[in-house]
């Protein structure tokens, strides 16, 4: 059995108070867990339980050993053995405020090695051995001394004096010198599997090269063609009348989350909003024939009301209430009188009337949308278009308001947002016809996307106001390397909605949607479709759920 | 008082003294603000001690206290009573506020942000200079008994933005923050509460503590001090610690198969 790395960094988190990444090691890189500043790596094909005892291995390191100590003066064979008791005082420390661990290190120990080997590797173990399970015997005498001189430490200067114990490292140290064992620092690991290689806590006075962070601006070819061009309207093969082209509407800047500086960084992403090139009404009329073609026939969607209580709208006549019901009340009386049995329901209290609700679907437009879907004819940019049209006909019987916008970004520079239908309109051949000729072009920056969404909801009336994200794959740019960044940008404009009364969530095209969805949109805010045929009736679902929820 | 009127809040006063341990000088500045009669918040994580520090003042004080629990269906006639018919007619029933600011109760509203904030405007002219109720379904102003005190108690972990308290309501309180006292205390709680061990405690304690560094990455909240005495009291009464732990914090805690598995991982971490 194992767990998922997202659990491995939240069991991390709280056990060592600090931020962790956990991430998978891919296995040819080898079978054992790299610390390195806060980000754990560990092998993909470990099972749980090595998987948490390594996790717990590192948090000792984070919670108690001092990192990057200068590793100068030290020969290789001291570094290894002071890293060695370094090793056995920080899980010491560990087991004492979390005795459960204990086990988990016990039983990841390397296997007892044979008591003639008198090699290096086979000494630490035995040491490791001694110094973990305090029943533990052996008949090496540096061992013993490694146990006696450990123990004598403990007890006068405490395990928190990480000097005093690599005092004694440096004993342990030239003790193995002296009685010649010989070290291969290029052959030797750690023992103990579930350990790390312990570059943790030494720095080897490399130069480092810090992580490369420019934004590639500069890049030739990294720039789109000018909005208004009319190369814009030439990537799609419809047949386009002369003069198409994307009408720009407006700029607006909008900051962005930089996870490493935790920090906004301000007005670092330009929205452009446009109108999708007018390309008559032909969309429409392929739409149709495309909606006709499809065998499963969708059904038109029931979506349920949001209710909340109306003042102005009096229930009487019943059981409970906050004010007798006059009338009723009088008729009791009279009843009464006529020694007839009165009708209990007396009171009045304030019915409940839907309450205004508005959605706006946002349409990812990325490049990738236009993938056909599972071999079909259509692509998955059809299916989104299809199944928001459909909820904003079901909608459109409704007194719901209700908009589907689109986005898609070329580099923080350029991140189009197409209104294809406004809240409040009626859905006619001219929106659909719009909606028909927006085509899937660049990257999917949705942190941007979501600010500028969350700006229009602003102006919506309070009451529900949800913005509903269909995309196909996790936000990239070619502007940004770090895979991170832009998940971390898009939790933090989903948090800034929130705070600003609208709620956000996500429905997924993408099996592997999981591991980044939930952490932008958070638990119960999205849902992954794995099948895009399927998504019509998610999304459905998921905006009912959205109306719905308070 | 005179013993022929019998005491309309005779049921609300607290008898026994309910168990507190002082975290900080809550106690003291609680006493102050009862002498002037100052309406208080109490803010601070689910399960943490607010309600049972209001007990313990209300019996320390000597004082009835009306506890009521708001929700979002409550109306202000919840709060200040109603009319309901009799065999003569109408007659009024002063509601649980109107009790205790007739006869000197201290009133306690528990999630106060749950209520409506159309509801929660009954209380503005009590909590100020004026210390009146005013009840405009009957047309009698009731003036405050002079032991009267508002507290209403209030989580600004989890509630969204659009359940907040109106400034106009929260600018006439004056507020104790409250959190999860420090380990060594806090085990000595749950060890008293629960009637265990120390050490067991102190355990439980370390996995609560470690919940509590999850907030925001998923939980609203951490493991409270309430739910250790749950899985304590479990415990003390055979239950295996892994088994307590996973139905008092783990289940009751989150839905989200990742976050039990870290969940569990704490619990594992100090019981092995």
């Amino acid at each position: 059995m194992k767990d998922s790395f997202a659990a491995l960094a939240l069991f991390a988190r709280g056990l060592a108070g600090v931020d962790i990444e956990v991430q998978p090691l891919e296995d040819h890189a080898g079978r054992r867990a790299v610390l390195a500043g806060k980000r754990l790596l560990l092998p993909a094909s470990a099972d749980r339980r090595w998987h948490r005892a390594m996790v717990a291995h590192a948090v000792a390191h984070l919670r108690h050993s001092r990192p990057s100590r200068p590793a100068r003066t030290l020969k290789p064979i001291g570094i290894a053995i002071v890293s060695a008791i370094e090793d056995a005082r920080v899980e010491r420390l560990l087991c004492r405020d979390f005795p459960g661990v204990h086990s988990w290190f016990a039983g990841s120990l390397a296997p007892a090695p044979d008591p003639l080997d008198l090699g290096f590797a086979a000494l630490v173990s035995r040491m490791d051995r001694v110094l973990m399970l305090p029943a533990w015997q052996d008949d090496n005498h540096w061992v013993n001394k490694a146990r006696r001189l450990f123990d004598e430490t403990v007890a006068s200067a405490g395990l928190e004096d990480c000097d005093a114990f690599r005092t004694i490292a440096s004993i342990l140290a030239n003790d193995l010198g002296q009685m010649r064992v010989r070290f291969d620092p290029q052959h030797y690991a750690v023992p103990a599997p579930y350990r790390d290689d312990n570059s943790y806590l030494w720095d080897f006075g490399e130069a480092e090269t810090p992580p490369d962070e420019a934004i590639a601006l500069q890049q030739p070819g990294a720039r789109p063609p000018a909005p208004t061009d009319a190369d814009a309207a030439n990537q799609g093969d419809g047949p386009l009348p002369e003069g198409a082209a994307e009408l720009e509407l407006g700029r607006y800047s909008y900051p962005e989350w930089d996870r490493k500086l935790e920090r906004l960084r301000p007005d670092w992403c330009t929205v452009i909003e446009k109108l999708p090139a007018w390309q008559g009404l032909w969309p429409v009329r392929e739409q149709q024939a495309a909606a006709s073609n499809t065998p499963e026939r969708l059904a038109p969607l029931a979506l349920p009301r949001a209710r909340q209580l109306d003042r102005t709208h009096r229930l009487r006549r019943q059981w409970e209430g906050d004010d007798v019901d006059l009338n009723a009340a009088i008729e009791v009386l009279v009843d009464r009188r006529l020694r007839l049995r009165p009708d209990p329901r007396l009171f009045m209290r304030p019915g409940r009337a839907s309450r205004p609700s508005s959605v706006l679907v946002l349409l990812d437009l990325s490049e990738s949308a236009n993938d056909p879907v599972h071999g079909g004819a259509r692509s998955l940019l059809d299916v989104e278009k299809q199944a928001a049209l459909l909820l904003a006909g079901s909608n459109a019987r409704g007194a719901d308001r209700f908009a589907i916008h689109g986005f898609s970004s070329n580099t923080r520079a350029e991140v189009y947002y197409y209104r294809l239908l406004e809240f409040g309109r009626p859905l006619e051949a001219p929106s659909r016809a719009v909606i028909g000729a927006v085509r899937g072009r660049y990257s999917t920056r949705i942190g941007a996307a979501l600010r500028h969404a969350a700006s229009h909801m602003r102006t919506e009336p309070s009451g529900q106001r949800a913005i509903l994200l269909v995309t196909d794959g996790a936000p990239s740019d070619i502007d940004v390397h770090d895979p991170e960044y832009l998940i971390e940008d898009a939790r933090m404009a989903v948090a800034e909605a929130r705070e600003a009364g609208v709620r956000t969530a996500c429905i997924a095209v993408d099996s592997a949607a999981d591991a980044y969805v939930r952490r932008i949109f958070g638990w119960r805010n999205y849902c992954v479709a794995d099948d895009a045929r399927s998504l019509p009736a998610r999304l459905a679902r998921m905006s009912a759920r959205l109306a719905a929820a308070n | 008082m005179n013993a022929a009127v019998p005491d309309p809040l005779a049921g609300y006063r607290i008898e026994a003294e309910p168990f507190y341990r002082p975290a900080g000088n809550e106690v003291a500045l609680y006493e102050q603000a009862y002498r002037h009669r100052m309406p208080l918040i109490l803010k601070g994580p689910t399960g943490c001690g607010k309600t049972r520090f209001v007990e313990h003042m209300a019996w320390s004080l000597g004082r009835p206290l009306v506890t009521l629990a708001c929700n979002e269906d409550m109306t202000a006639s919840d709060l200040v009573g109603r009319y309901l018919l009799d065999a003569n007619g109408t007659a009024w029933h002063d509601g649980p506020l109107t009790l205790a600011v007739r006869h000197g109760g201290i009133c306690y509203l528990d999630e106060v942000v749950e209520a409506r904030q159309d509801t929660t405007v009954v209380i503005h002219p009590l909590t100020d200079a004026r210390r009146i109720l005013p009840l405009d379904k009957k047309g009698e102003l009731v003036h405050a008994h002079p032991d009267f005190q508002l507290v209403v108690s209030y989580n600004p972990g989890y509630q969204s933005s659009a359940k907040d308290m109106k400034p106009s309501t929260r600018q006439r309180f004056a507020a104790l923050e409250f959190d999860y006292p420090h380990s060594g205390l806090e085990a000595e709680i749950v060890a008293h509460e629960a009637a265990v061990g120390l050490d067991l405690a102190a355990k439980l304690v370390a996995i609560a503590r470690c919940s509590r560094e999850l907030k925001h990455r998923g939980l609203d909240e951490g493991v409270s001090t309430r739910m250790l005495i749950y899985a304590g009291v479990l415990i003390r009464d055979g239950v295996s610690p892994r088994d307590s732990c996973e139905m008092t914090m783990t289940r009751a805690l989150t839905d989200d198969p990742d976050m039990a598995r870290a969940l569990q991982g704490f619990v594992e971490a100090q019981f092995g």
